[in-house]
């Protein structure tokens, strides 16, 4: 029983621990397998709001190890990604259906 | 020759086909817990098929060569949703393998990535026993991520309960806490550390070399397409544990 209510602790402070804060959101899109801004600039430091929209109609794999995201969307959908804070730096990102097809985040 | 898409495919699978009949086909092991370490992240619309194998080495032949394996089919049903079944092969030391049980496991996320402090989520597995006079057992997970640059860190914690027919004087939850923290070097190659530790059940907890405890060196990435490793080497560092043990994984992934 003490360690069910040990198990329990952890989950709620693992909960607690979970607070938000993002500074501001900016959008990428996906059209005709290219993404636009192709460079997006962004603040370093601060949590940041993705919304990756795919105006193809196909499903992309909007993937990152730079900042360790891997996201499916679908034709004409869009998603949301949180990213940060990031150091400042240049952080790439790509297709994962189309390796040719990258963009790139720059932190200042 | 040019590599289509379609070739990449065949030969991934069949990497992974011939990978499989290797480990399987092996003589030598025992009954210990190497085991995946999970992230709480769902990846919606995705299907896997996922080997993992693992092995320990020890020069008392009591410990050595035990190994499990776990095939596995896994899809992501919702954005924050991922069902599992898999087939568990477990061999214990100068024992033949066998099919140890069948599971079905859910893993639940709790927040979208990246947007907390934290990434949480909570896998619960029941695995129904293959074995005669052997009972099920529930397994739940906690699993916990976090980024910090170019390092990520994952933790697993959890308890195993054997429930059902034959459960009786089995004892009460078994724990298990399992860490990495890798480099996010590029997609094909991540460095990094693993932990597993098999606390084993209460009375144990304050007893370190009771448990099995292992750390080492484990490489994640990519090999190509979308065919995901995971390899760790790892040493035992309590008395209960063998000498050194080995953790590999495959995952094919396709969408759907």
């Amino acid at each position: 029983m003490k360690s069910l209510s040990f198990y329990s602790l952890i989950v709620t402070a693992s909960l607690l621990l979970s607070i938000s804060a993002y500074a501001d959101e900016y959008i990428i899109t996906l059209k005709n397998n290219a993404f636009s801004p192709k460079e997006l600039v962004v603040p370093a430091g601060h949590k940041i709001k993705i919304i990756v929209k795919n105006q193809d109609a196909t499903p992309v794999e909007f993937e990152s190890s730079d900042f360790n995201r891997e996201k499916l969307i679908g034709a004409n959908s869009e998603v949301s990604i949180f990213i940060g804070p990031l150091e400042a730096g240049r952080y790439t990102y790509f297709n994962d259906f189309h390796l040719e097809t990258t963009g790139a985040i720059f932190a200042k | 020759m040019t590599s289509t898409p379609i070739h990449v495919f065949y030969k991934s699978v069949l990497t992974l086909t011939v990978f499989i009949v290797l480990i399987c086909s092996t003589k030598n092991s025992a009954a210990f817990g190497l085991d995946e370490i999970y992230s709480p992240n769902v990846e919606y619309r995705e299907f896997s098929v996922e080997f993992m194998g693992a092995q320990s080495f020890d020069p008392n032949a009591d410990k050595s060569g035990a190994q499990v394996g776990q095939v596995t089919l896994e899809a992501g049903l919702t954005p924050r949703f991922k069902l599992g079944v898999s087939a568990v092969y477990a061999k214990e030391a100068g024992k033949d393998m066998q099919l140890e049980a069948h599971e079905i496991e859910g893993l639940y996320q709790f927040v979208e990535s990246g947007e907390y402090w934290l990434d949480a989520g909570m896998l619960v597995a029941y695995d129904f026993s293959n074995q005669s006079y052997s009972p099920d057992s529930i397994e739940s997970k906690l699993l916990l991520q976090k980024d910090v640059g170019k390092y990520t860190s994952t933790a697993n914690i959890g308890f195993t309960q054997n429930v059902g027919k034959f459960s009786d004087h089995t004892g009460g939850p078994n724990y298990t806490f399992l860490w990495n923290t890798r480099y996010r070097y590029n997609v094909f190659f991540q460095p990094g550390i693993e932990i597993q530790s098999d606390l084993g059940q209460g009375h144990q907890l304050n007893n370190f070399n009771e448990q099995e405890h292992y750390i080492g060196p484990a490489v994640y990435g990519k090999l190509f397409g979308h065919l995901k490793y995971q390899a760790a080497y790892l040493v035992g560092v309590s008395n209960a544990a063998a000498r050194s043990a080995a953790r590999l994984l495959i995952e094919y992934e396709m969408h759907f």
